[in-house]
Order: structure tokens, then C-alpha cells, then sequence
């Protein structure tokens, strides 16, 4: 059978779309706002990003497919000679997924020599492979079914449609979600959720070639029988209430036996293995942290999210976030145990200043480790005074240091009390 | 090998279309005759596995179809080609041909060998890469025909090869025909409205009417039936409707 596969690969019409849905895959994959090769979960995650949003093309080449079975004129020839019943729709729906898995393959190995050469030699998340090859195969086989069963040429905008309504309605990280958009080094996918998914993809593709039509053939029984029809209704139920009742379909990865890679400095700060690819940043934020230890209490060592251990700062490293994010996140960890407990009623100052002058010096951490003002578009969260902090940093570094120090001295000797007397 | 139906009743909608039906086919080439309606159709679709009879027996290649495996094996043995048939219309003749005979279970690495000796035999060999869809009706229906006798199977079916071909195409259809009943040993039955299509390439011919059969022997013996000479009639025309005659005649009474 495989040089009928080989015909069928050949003459599909599948081979048209097969451009169109991987330029469309590699411009999802490479335009994102945000670099996804410094950490392999992260390319993983963005490969299923790419497969899921080309989703709706996936169903209208295989719902177009799917109708060639009516536009042919009496196919019984096909069938009524074959080993054995449906040979003839289970060499179609091959050839399909065969020629839908080639762009999900060159997707995934375009962004594995990416991040190869991002973040030195590594390997992509399986679970998130499969997870987004259940998609494709399952909105293949929808395609495929709806395409034998309607068989006009109507059935691709309305499979089109159908996919892209369930792009919008269940987002990213949805329980019935068609791709995950979150990849963060200190998550995995839950083994349920993909599960699931290979489930319901399989019963799609069980279904698609189920159809019967007006090819049946008599000495078969045409309806392949209740029993089959239960035992799909019950792994779709069973599947679907796996994904319902799962919730968020990430959960939090164990780090027990992780050894954590950290930029030789220092100041230690310690990623997930996966995430390599952030070290050089990582280690320019390190150095900086250094020559802010000479007028603060900078952290020995910071770890990822997740990755922690007691009493060790962490921060939040990914790539969705950017990199002001990660500056704060440090920053956030200087003086963290310094300032004190107790407040001073007598302390010469109203609290509310004191908190600005302390926001003030926070954010003024972050420029100093980021080595400048924030990219546009970052710089927010609690306000403090842009135009001051815009004089500060154009000042001589030794400039910015001795201010530095003068003020965390002036704000880790007393606390105002607030309003509350706290 | 033997290819046979005996008493079998077959229809539609509960209607028979072929009532107690017996009929054994001989080797060579068996011409099926028969008005619109007779039944020549159903009958060629009920050798071809296609239909199933509400009673009787029915023997294909040598394979009583009583039960899954027995239709099988008797598939691997069948060449059919219907009256109108479709095929995906990127294919080429060589993809057609090559994908019957994998669906038939040719096995691969014989395949090749196998689709190029089905297409030599109906001169399609140059043309093979052709598609389909440009093809002329007459080298359509040889592809057609190419696809039903890959592997040799040793029963071949046709229900109205020679529709929609011109005079030439018809003529070169029968050489054909009666060429490879000789290279391939095949018994090949063939339905058609045209006598002269029996009389040039066939050994043995069926004549079904309503449903029965009402004559089965050589065309000279169904020629001897047509009684006295015609300026208009040739003589198996003149047998095959009085054969026919008879019929309406003993339904009539």
C-alpha cells in the first residue's frame, strides 16, 4: 500500500496549501513581539503557537480534501476491489496527515537550529510536540469529516470558521485550549491535558473515516455499530471533562532534581538548564548587581520562579515578559531585609514620602541594572518621578552610586509610621 | 475456475430485479445481452461483490461468497468496471492503474511490473503520464480497463465497456478484448446493448429479460434462432429478439 500513500501524497491538493501553511507558521513563529530561543520550553511552546493559529488553513485543505470524495464521480471501483472496507479513505486520510505534519516538522526544526544556535545544544519539549500534533491531526480529521460528509465546497469556509471561533473562544492556557501560549521554563504541560487531546484527535480521525457515504460496502456492516459509537462518545466525554476539570493545563515543574545553571559571577543568578539562552543578559545584569553591592545588600544568588529554594530571591524569566521585568524582579530583592520593622513616629518625615523616596531608589536599582532607562512601553507599575530619575541617570555613575548610597542609608535607618501607626 | 449464480434473487427497494436467476460462466469472452432494465447491471454488480442476493448462491472465481473472507479472496481474483466511473482527477493512468492494484493487494515490488503490462495491453504505454482528465473517452475507458486487469485477476467484469466510443474505438476495443482474453487467460464478461459487439469477440453469450435468463449458448446458436433471412437484421439481431420474443410471450400467457 505504501505506493498508493505515495500516490495520494503526490497528486493531494494538500501540496498547494502546504506553502501557504508553513509561511504562515514561520511568520507566527518568528514576528511574535517577544524571543522565544533563549529557552527551549519556550521554543516549544511557540512551535504549538505557530501550528495552533494555522489551524483554520489545516481545516480547509483537509475539509477540501475530504469533498474530492464527491467531486469524483462512482468511486466504487476504489473500493469494491480493495483487501479490505475503507482502504481507500484510510490511504486519503494518511496521505493528509502525512502532508500536515511536514510544516509542524519544518516549523519545529527551523526553531530548534534557531535556538541551537541561541542557546548552545539542547532539545525541544516533547509534550509540547505532541500536544500541538494532537491539535493538527485532530482539526485535520474535523476537516477531513465534515468535508466527506457535506462534500460542497462551502464545507472549507465553514471549517475555517468553525476553527477560528474556537481560537477566539478558548485562548491560550483555556482547558480546551488549541495551544499553549505560556512556555515558561518552570512549567510543564499536564500530561492529562495533552493526553486528552491525543484522545479526542484520535476519535476525529476515527470518525473521519468512519463516514460511510455512498460507498458502503455490503459486506460490511454499514454502520460499524453502536458498540464503537459508545466507546467514541465515552473517550470524547471522558476526555473532554479531563480538560474541564483540569483547569489551567501548566503545572508547576518539580525542581528536585534539577541542578540549576548560573552565571560564573559574584552574584550567582540561577536559571532552569533549559533557559541557557538568557545566561549572556543574565550575566551583564549579574555584573551590575556587583558594583551595586558596594552601596546596598544585593542578594548573593537569585533563582528562577519555581526553580527556588528557601530563602533565596527569585524573579520571573521569560521571554513574554521582557526584560524590564526581570531588572525589577531583581531589583525588588536589594535591601529586602534591610529596611526596618519597627516605625519611628519620630522619624522627620511623613511615610508617604519616605515610600516615594524608597520607589524612587527601587526603580532607580532597575536602571542601574538594566544600564539605562526602560525600553518603550516598559517603565510602569507604582508611579515615581520620571523627570528626576531621567536627571539622576544621566549623571556620572560615581554620581549615581554615592546618591544611591546616601539614600538607602538615610531610608534603612527609620521608617515613618503610617497612617495606621504601622 | 468456476463463476457461477445459482437461483439467486437479487433487487432493490424490495423489488427483484433478478428473480431465481442461475446462470454458470464458461471461460473466454461472455457477452451479456439484454434490453434496458433486464437486469445485466445488477447481475455484473452481484459477481462484483457490490450487491449481495437476498437468496441463492453466488460463486466468483472459484470463492461461494457466504462470508467476508470468502468476498476477499474472491476480490483478489476480480477486475470490475462499471458503466460510469470516477477516479481522483490528478491521477495519471499510471497513478490509477498502479493505486487499483495496491487497493487489490498486488504487492509492491511487483506492482510496477504488473501496471506496465496492464497499460502495454490496452496501448497505453506511451501515454501513461498523462492525467486522466486529458485523456480522449476512448483511452479513459483503456485506462479504466488497465486498472481491472492489473495483476491478472482471473475473472474480469465490464458492464458497457464500449458506451460513448466511436466506430473505430469500438472495433479496436474488440481486438483488444479478445487479445487479452488470450494474454491473460481472464474470463471476461461484458454487458452491451450491441449484438455486433457479441458477434465479433465473444465465445458464449447470456440474454437476460426480465430478470431471467432466457438464452445462454454460442452467438451462432443465437443467430440460429433468428429464423429466415432480413435485408435490414443481421441473423444474431433476428436470435436475440426472438429469444427476447419468447420470453414476453410465456409472461404474457
Amino acid at each position: 500500500m505504501r505506493r498508493a500513500l505515495w500516490i495520494e501524497v503526490r497528486r493531494s491538493s494538500l501540496l498547494w496549501w502546504l506553502p501557504l501553511i508553513l509561511g504562515f507558521q514561520l511568520v507566527m513563529l518568528f514576528f511574535r513581539s517577544y524571543q522565544w530561543e533563549f529557552a527551549w520550553s519556550e521554543a516549544s511552546a511557540a512551535i504549538g503557537v505557530a501550528a495552533g493559529i494555522s489551524a483554520p488553513l489545516v481545516a480547509a485543505a483537509a475539509a477540501w480534501e475530504g469533498t474530492r470524495w464527491h467531486r469524483s464521480g462512482d468511486l466504487s471501483v476504489f473500493h469494491h476491489h480493495a483487501r479490505f472496507a475503507g482502504a481507500g479513505y484510510l490511504l486519503h486520510l494518511q496521505s493528509i496527515l502525512l502532508l500536515v505534519t511536514v510544516p509542524l516538522s519544518a516549523t519545529g526544526l527551523i526553531a530548534w537550529a534557531v535556538t541551537v544556535s541561541a542557546s548552545g545544544f539542547g532539545l525541544l519539549w516533547p509534550s509540547y510536540l505532541v500536544f500541538a500534533l494532537a491539535v493538527q491531526w485532530g482539526i485535520a480529521g474535523f476537516g477531513y469529516t465534515i468535508g466527506r460528509l457535506v462534500g460542497t465546497r462551502l464545507v472549507v469556509p465553514a471549517a475555517v470558521l468553525i476553527v477560528m471561533l474556537g481560537l477566539m473562544l478558548l485562548p491560550g492556557g483555556h482547558p480546551f485550549a488549541m495551544m499553549s501560549i505560556n512556555g515558561a521554563s518552570g512549567m510543564t504541560l499536564l500530561p492529562q491535558a495533552v493526553t486528552a487531546r491525543v484522545a479526542i484527535a484520535a476519535v476525529l480521525l476515527a470518525l473521519g473515516l468512519l463516514v460511510v457515504g455512498k460507498h458502503g460496502d455490503v459486506w460490511v456492516r454499514r454502520w460499524p455499530g453502536w458498540s464503537l459509537v459508545a466507546a467514541g462518545t465515552v473517550v470524547m466525554i471522558v476526555a473532554a471533562q479531563t480538560m474541564a476539570t483540569g483547569g489551567p493545563i501548566h503545572r508547576p515543574r518539580d525542581a528536585a532534581d534539577i541542578t540549576p545553571l548560573c552565571t560564573r559571577t559574584a552574584v550567582e543568578i540561577c536559571v532552569w538548564p533549559d533557559q541557557a539562552g538568557f545566561l549572556p543578559e543574565l550575566t551583564g545584569y549579574a555584573h551590575r548587581l556587583e558594583t551595586l553591592s558596594t552601596v546596598a545588600d544585593v542578594p548573593d544568588r537569585y533563582e528562577e520562579a519555581n526553580l527556588a529554594h528557601d530563602d533565596v530571591a527569585t524573579f520571573t524569566l521569560q521571554s513574554s515578559t521582557g526584560s524590564w521585568i526581570r531588572v525589577t524582579g531583581l531589583a525588588f530583592w536589594i535591601d529586602a531585609d534591610r529596611y526596618p520593622t519597627e516605625c519611628s513616629p519620630d522619624a522627620g518625615l511623613d511615610f508617604a514620602t519616605w515610600a516615594s523616596q524608597s520607589q524612587q531608589l527601587t526603580v532607580w536599582y532597575s536602571h542601574w541594572i538594566f544600564g539605562g532607562p526602560p525600553p518603550p512601553g516598559n517603565g510602569g507599575g507604582p508611579p515615581y518621578d520620571r523627570a528626576a530619575m531621567a536627571e539622576l541617570i544621566a549623571q556620572p555613575e560615581r554620581a549615581q552610586l554615592a546618591w544611591a548610597g546616601e539614600t538607602r542609608d538615610r531610608l534603612v535607618a527609620v521608617r515613618p509610621c503610617d497612617a495606621d501607626g504601622d | 475456475m468456476l463463476t457461477a449464480l445459482e437461483s439467486v434473487t437479487v433487487g432493490y427497494d424490495r423489488r427483484p430485479v433478478l428473480n431465481d436467476l442461475s446462470l454458470s460462466i464458461p471461460g473466454g469472452i461472455v457477452g451479456l445481452l439484454g434490453a434496458n432494465g433486464a437486469g445485466k447491471t445488477t447481475l455484473l454488480r452481484l459477481l462484483a461483490t457490490q450487491l449481495r442476493p437476498v437468496s441463492g448462491r453466488v460463486t466468483v472465481a472459484g470463492h461461494r461468497l457466504v462470508n467476508r473472507r470468502a468476498v476477499r479472496a474472491a476480490r483478489r481474483e476480480l477486475g470490475f468496471l462499471p458503466q460510469s466511473w470516477g477516479c481522483h482527477r490528478s491521477f495519471t493512468a499510471r497513478d490509477f492503474v498502479i493505486y487499483c492494484g495496491a487497493l487489490r493487494g498486488i504487492r509492491s515490488r511487483a506492482l510496477t511490473g504488473e501496471a506496465d503490462t496492464a497499460l502495454a495491453s490496452v496501448d497505453l504505454h506511451d501515454i501513461a503520464d498523462v492525467q486522466l482528465r486529458k485523456l480522449s473517452g476512448g483511452q479513459r475507458q483503456r485506462a479504466g480497463i488497465a486498472a481491472t486487469i492489473v495483476g491478472k485477476p482471473s475473472v474480469v467484469l465490464l458492464d458497457e465497456p464500449t458506451v460513448g466510443l466511436d466506430p473505430e474505438q469500438r472495433m479496436e476495443f474488440r481486438r483488444l478484448m479478445v487479445r487479452l482474453c488470450e494474454e491473460i487467460g481472464a474470463t471476461i464478461l461484458l454487458s452491451t446493448h450491441l449484438v455486433e459487439d457479441i458477434t465479433q469477440m465473444a465465445s458464449h453469450v447470456a440474454v437476460i429479460e426480465a430478470g431471467d435468463v432466457c438464452f445462454t449458448g454460442t452467438p451462432h446458436e443465437l443467430a440460429s434462432h433468428g429464423g429466415s433471412a432480413s435485408d435490414i437484421d443481421t441473423p444474431m439481431e433476428r436470435g436475440y429478439l426472438a429469444v427476447r420474443g419468447r420470453v414476453k410471450e410465456t409472461t404474457a400467457s
